[in-house]
This record gives C-alpha cells, sequence and structure tokens, in this order.
C-alpha cells in the first residue's frame, strides 16, 4: 500500500490556497448567514461575494462549496439537528476530493485554466470556450451528491462573452445547481449577472486578525514585522501573504528609507534596491514593489490633500511621510507620482526596459524634480 | 499493492479505460487511472468526471490494495512490451514500479482518496438488452441527436418505457428530424424514468457493444445510468433536462403512402444533390402515380433531374426535403424497400422502413 499522504492539521492548513483552507476568519457573520439558507431549505441558486481581494471570499466559498456537496457539512447531531457550521474536516472524503480537482460535482472557473478551443492555457481572462464548459456540466445532473456547484474566481475576470454565456444559465438555473461568485469589483459586473445574485458583503479582516493568521503560517515571522505587514496589506490576508513571499516588507523599508531624503538620494541604496529588483527570479517581487510604489503613493498625496495621518506601518515610515509632506506642496507631488509610476510600467510591452534601469531612472527623476530643477 | 498480470490482459483493459482521459489535462488526478487490486483481479477505472469506465481482468494478487498512476503512460508503456510479457505491479510509497522481463519503470501515483467517485449510489431500475437491441437503440437514433447548446435537452437520447403500451423506445431529434426505434420492454424496464443519455456516453457505449456478444445490463436512477458488458462497466451523467413531448410532433393523419426502393433512392438523392447548394441543400421530391422526380437546383451551379419508378397511387404532390437528412435516413433503412407516409407540401413526413416498423423517423419538409 501507499503511504497515507501527509494530511496537515488544522493549524497549519488554515491559510493555504482557497482551495485548501479548512476555515476562515473574520467573516462569522457570513457563515451564519449561508448556514441560515441552508438551514431554511431555501437556498438562494446564486451568491455574489464581494470585498477587498485576499481577504477570503474564495475560501468562503470553497468552504460553502464543499458543505453543500458533502449533503450539509457534517450534519447536525444524534436527533437530527440542522448543522451548525459550514466546516468540514480534512479527512472527509469531500474535502479530499475537492483539493484535488477530483470532485465530479464540482467546477472551479478561474484564470489559468486550459482553454478547449485553443488548447492553449488562458493567462489572463476566462473565455468563453471555458464558461461553455462550465454550463455543460451544469446540464449534467450530479453523480456524487444530491448537487453541482461552480464557484467563479474571480467573476471580475469574465470575459465579456464568457459573462454573458455564464448569464443564461443564472437566469434559467437547473433545480440543485448553485453558483458562486466571487468578485472584487463588483462595480464592473455586468448588472443582468449582479441582478440573479444574491450580494453578501466581506469587510477587510482586522489588522490583528491578519497578524495572527500571518504568524501561524509563517512562524519564522517576528511579531512586528507579522504587523507591519498586516498595516501594509489593509486587513487582507491575501495580500500580506502575497508581499511576505516576495519580500514585500523589506522592498518598502528600501523604499521607504530612499524616500526619507527624495531630493538627496542615496545612490549605495538606490543600487542596492535596482540589484535586488533586476533578479532573474525577481519578476513577481518587481510587480508587488511596483504595487507599493502606486500604493505609497497614493497614501501621501491623501495626506497632502488633508486627509487625516493613517497609522505608520513603522516609524520610517512617519519620517519619509514629513519629509515628502515638507519638500514639495500637492501639485508637485501628484506630478510626480505620476512620472514616477510611468517610468515603472516601461518594463512592459512595447517598451520591455531592462528592470535595473527602470528602478534608477524613476528615483532619479523623482530626485531631479525634488531638488526643483 | 503487489500483482502480476498479463500484458495483453492489462493492455485490453488499459485500452478500454484510457478512451475517456483527455490527454491534455491540467488536473493531475484525472490524467490517472485507479488501479484496485482484490479477489484475484485487478480493476482500472478512467473517468473525465462525466463519465466512469471500470474494466476488471484476472491477476495473481500477492498483496492487495490500490492506487492511481498516470493512465496515458502507463498504456504507453504497456503497449510497448513484449507479447506474452508478465507484467509485475507493485506500489512502493508514492511511486508504482513496473517491472516486465529486464524493463523496469517507476510511476508517480497519486491517493486513492483523491480520485473522483462517479460509480457508487442507488440505481432502482435494472434491466438487461442483448447487444443487437443495444446496437438498435443508438444506431437507428444516434444521427439525429442535436449539437445545439442551447437545446441541451436534445443533445443526447432519450430511452423511455412508454405510456400504455408496454415498450422500451430510444428518441432523437434535432428538431428538423426526429428518430424513434422501440420494441418490447425488458423484464425490470417498467417503471423506469426517462432519461437523457449524453451524446459521449453513446459513443463510449457504442463502441462497448461492439466488444461484446454477451446482453448488456443496464442499470439506472433519475441521476446516472450504468452499462455493464462483460467485464467492462460505463456509468454516467445524464443530462438534467425535459426531453419535449415528441409524440406531438409526429403525424397521425397522413394518407399518402408511397414505397420505393431504398438503394436506387438513396444513389438518386445522392447524384441530384450535388448540384443543391452548400447551404441549403434542399431537394424537390415530385411525387406521381407510379414515379418520383427529384430535383435540385441552384443558382450558381445548375438543375438536376431525376426521376425514380415508386409504388404511389395518389394526387400529385411535391415536397422538399434536405437531401443530407433524407441519406441519413435512407442509410438506417436495411431493408430494400422504404415508406413515405405524407401529408401535404407543409407537413411532416414519416418515413419507415416497409418491412420492419420498429424504427421511425419523422422529417420537417423545406419550403424550395
Amino acid at each position: 500500500m501507499f503511504d497515507e499522504p501527509e494530511i496537515a492539521d488544522e493549524t497549519n492548513v488554515a491559510l493555504l490556497s482557497p482551495r485548501d483552507s479548512l476555515s476562515v476568519k473574520g467573516h462569522e457573520a457570513n457563515e451564519q448567514l449561508l448556514l441560515d439558507a441552508w438551514n431554511s431549505g431555501k437556498l438562494h441558486h446564486a451568491w455574489l461575494f464581494t470585498g477587498p481581494k485576499g481577504i477570503g471570499k474564495a475560501s468562503l466559498g470553497y468552504q460553502f462549496a464543499r458543505f453543500i456537496l458533502a449533503g450539509g457539512g457534517e450534519g447536525g447531531g444524534l436527533f437530527g439537528d440542522q448543522p451548525d457550521s459550514l466546516k468540514i474536516s480534512a479527512e472527509h472524503p469531500v474535502y479530499r476530493r475537492m483539493m484535488s480537482g477530483g470532485h465530479s460535482d464540482f467546477q472551479i472557473l478561474e484564470k489559468g485554466m486550459m482553454n478547449p478551443d485553443t488548447k492553449r492555457v488562458a493567462e489572463n481572462d476566462i473565455p468563453v470556450a471555458i464558461a461553455r464548459k462550465a454550463i455543460e456540466f451544469i446540464r449534467l445532473t450530479p453523480a456524487e451528491s444530491d448537487w453541482r456547484v461552480i464557484l467563479v474566481d474571480a467573476a471580475d475576470d469574465l470575459n465579456r462573452n464568457a459573462a454573458n454565456a455564464l448569464l443564461k444559465v443564472l437566469e434559467e438555473p437547473p433545480a440543485r445547481a448553485i453558483f458562486i461568485l466571487i468578485s472584487h469589483a463588483p462595480g464592473r459586473l455586468l448588472p443582468t449577472i449582479k441582478s440573479r445574485c444574491r450580494k453578501l458583503t466581506f469587510k477587510s479582516i482586522p489588522d490583528e486578525s491578519v497578524s495572527e493568521l500571518l504568524v501561524s503560517q509563517y512562524p519564522e515571522l517576528g511579531n512586528e514585522d507579522a504587523h507591519a505587514l498586516a498595516r501594509l496589506s489593509e486587513g487582507s490576508i491575501g495580500k500580506a501573504m502575497e508581499l511576505q513571499d516576495n519580500g514585500g516588507l523589506d522592498l518598502f523599508r528600501m523604499v521607504v528609507s530612499l524616500l526619507s531624503h527624495p531630493q538627496d538620494l542615496s545612490l549605495t541604496k538606490l543600487h542596492s534596491l535596482a540589484d535586488t529588483l533586476s533578479r532573474k527570479d525577481a519578476k513577481e517581487n518587481y510587480i508587488v514593489f511596483r504595487n507599493l510604489i502606486d500604493w505609497w503613493f497614493k497614501r501621501l498625496l491623501k495626506i497632502l490633500a488633508g486627509d487625516h495621518m493613517p497609522k505608520p506601518i513603522f516609524a520610517e515610515e512617519y519620517m519619509a511621510i514629513e519629509a515628502c509632506k515638507a519638500l514639495m506642496p500637492l501639485g508637485k507631488w501628484l506630478e510626480a507620482a505620476d512620472l514616477v509610476n510611468e517610468r515603472l510600467w516601461q518594463t512592459e510591452a512595447p517598451s520591455n526596459l531592462d528592470r535595473r534601469q527602470v528602478v534608477i531612472d524613476a528615483f532619479l527623476t523623482l530626485e531631479t524634480l525634488a531638488q526643483g530643477r | 499493492m503487489k500483482i502480476t498480470i498479463e500484458r495483453a490482459a492489462l493492455l485490453k483493459a488499459l485500452n478500454h479505460v484510457q478512451s475517456v482521459v483527455e490527454r491534455r489535462n491540467t488536473i493531475p488526478i484525472l490524467s490517472n487511472v485507479l488501479m484496485q487490486a482484490q479477489d484475484g483481479g485487478l480493476s482500472l477505472t478512467a473517468t473525465d468526471m462525466d463519465i466512469a469506465i471500470v474494466d476488471k481482468v484476472e491477476a495473481t494478487v500477492n498483496e492487495a490494495g490500490s492506487t492511481t498512476a498516470p493512465a496515458h503512460t502507463l498504456y504507453d508503456i504497456v503497449k510497448k512490451l513484449p507479447d506474452g510479457a508478465q507484467v509485475n505491479l507493485s506500489t512502493n510509497g508514492d511511486q508504482l514500479e513496473l517491472v516486465a522481463g529486464r524493463s523496469q519503470f517507476t510511476l508517480q501515483t497519486l491517493p486513492q482518496d483523491d480520485f473522483p467517485v462517479m460509480t457508487g449510489g442507488d440505481m432502482p431500475t435494472g434491466f438487461a438488452l442483448t447487444s443487437s437491441e443495444a446496437k438498435l437503440l443508438i444506431d437507428k437514433t444516434r444521427f439525429a441527436i442535436s449539437t445545439e447548446e442551447t437545446r441541451y435537452y436534445l443533445n443526447g437520447i432519450y430511452m423511455h418505457v412508454a405510456e400504455g403500451s408496454d415498450t422500451l423506445r430510444a428518441v432523437a431529434t434535432d428538431g428538423h428530424r426526429l428518430a424513434r426505434v422501440e420494441f418490447p420492454a425488458p423484464d425490470g424496464a417498467a417503471g423506469m424514468p426517462g432519461v437523457i443519455i449524453p451524446r459521449k456516453a453513446v459513443q463510449e457505449l457504442r463502441k462497448l457493444i461492439d466488444e461484446t456478444d454477451g446482453d448488456i445490463s443496464v442499470n439506472l436512477s433519475d441521476t446516472k445510468i450504468k452499462f455493464e458488458a462483460g467485464a467492462t462497466v460505463l456509468t454516467s451523467k445524464l443530462i438534467d433536462g425535459t426531453f419535449p413531448d415528441y409524440e406531438r410532433v409526429i403525424p397521425q393523419g397522413n394518407d399518402k403512402i408511397m414505397s420505393l426502393d431504398t438503394r436506387s433512392f438513396a444513389e438518386a438523392v445522392d447524384r441530384v444533390s450535388t448540384i443543391a447548394t452548400e447551404k441549403m441543400r434542399a431537394v424537390k421530391m415530385a411525387m406521381d402515380s407510379g414515379v418520383v422526380t427529384l430535383s435540385a437546383s441552384s443558382q450558381d451551379s445548375g438543375t438536376a433531374v431525376e426521376e425514380i419508378s415508386v409504388d404511389y397511387a395518389n394526387d400529385r404532390i411535391e415536397i422538399g426535403f434536405n437531401s443530407r437528412y433524407l441519406l441519413d435516413i435512407a442509410q438506417q433503412i436495411e431493408s430494400g424497400s422504404a415508406q413515405f407516409i405524407m401529408a401535404d407540401p407543409s407537413s411532416p413526413t414519416i418515413v419507415q422502413d416497409a418491412e420492419d416498423k420498429s424504427a421511425l423517423y419523422v422529417l420537417m419538409p423545406m419550403r424550395v
């Protein structure tokens, strides 16, 4: 016999990808609402989970899907009580098969799936051919359970034709079919899709919960760093993990240290930042860096425009904000932020410039502006 | 798991099951075949999550157990082994070792628990079909299955027991033509729910029937159907929809009957349709006493006319048909004589084998 595969215990699994995560933190009210909907016996066929990226929408979506496919979780108890939790354990066969992608009554729609028409992986969106496959799936009877579940993660990635194809089944859904749509930007969804769905809003998780989760996932992470990451990700555990996986905090430290003296950049620091970002395997890190810069300039501009000072990520950031504030007025900073962002995007087509040169150029441009030359 | 198995037996079983496994699969577990060894046999399962095929073969089981391994790789290996070879399969940790003579392979496996479970569940209805009955059900109807996605409930063969008459029926239609075949319902079929068998399952089942002479046992519920032929079991999901009330479109009052020679009719239609435009494919049939004139015309290529002698003694009528549909139906009629039962140029026409009334075809006319 083969060895039993390792089933990680709950604390370890708690934070893996949405597909694998066993429990979701910070959305107890939504969990209860779904449970009540199930227990009422009149479960709505389409659900739209909206809220910022990376806070547990898809995780709860998977959890709800598993609960449905397990026929109402692990049941309520000896006396036929209604189930009181959406959770099912890691040993449950439904959990195992959902994790392997081998549950025949579950269909995921996401980026990175094989397009059956072109036989290529659709990296950037969900094309109509993949949506059609999901529709074919929902037109067939379930094989293992009484239900079929389609999870769209995220509905924002559906291209126009795919969205329209999906709309058709949302309008006339077969019985015992459940659609769970995840959306980070529901404003951009087709209004006709939105109107078919019951909407569930997800709020960012408190910083404390994010840092707690981070420490449980990355035991090597110090408390202080965990708190900084939590603040940096603004209540999104997904974003915090992305930052942690790509050295986001260190990058942010370097940026802040440079921006403490924008008019007199330390060339050593600048080159060391550029070196870090130009490594062959640093493509993801660069994207994280670019998003951080964009996010931080927006933060700075809001403060300059009169917003109250937010809690700094760490003390050095406070100094950087003060330094930048003293240096130039809002108008100038708007121009500077635009210029820097524009430079940083030159690594993409059609320019395809070298990351190293682009980073150095962006900061030197900022320095020139800051010096008022 | 530790077993020894004849290469030919393993190859045959793998050949059966691997056909449902897609070559390019992004989900690793779906590229795998489930192997379960116990009680002197090895059972192999493959699935694409719509249908599952299980095949059982004899094997010397030294140690019972189960695992899953890449189906196509395994098939390719076994195919290349010399004929008559004894294959030893054993699991070692998360690997499968295959030894045959001096060849040795190690394959990555995935745990059985990750593998889709499609074969379980209650199937209250059960009956047996002879292989010729099963062939009849499929061959006489499957050409009419619709490929139109919007009417998904037509994308399969509707199998049910007819109300009132104790017959088992298979029906397929694409909205332009309809095929219905029936024969006395086998024991156990009475009271079965009407089911729509998806096209893919029909194709796999047809392959299965070709390889067996014995009976096919059928088990079904309102969500699944299972066909068992010899050592092979095919389980499929069903189309979740309501088949339209097809009886409504089978005309009852048609009174103009024409009999003709199937083969010369098919050949004539084929010749005349050469002229018919690619898009319309319309052929006009003008029935007069003792003769039918087939004609086609197209602005681009010209005209074609052919007469054939028929057995017809009624008023002259002209009806247009899609030539491809006419040919499809002519191919289904095995005896030499086919019967057209018509009413008027705008109503559906019934076509039947003059000698065998088990199958019935309905054709919508075209305006020409």
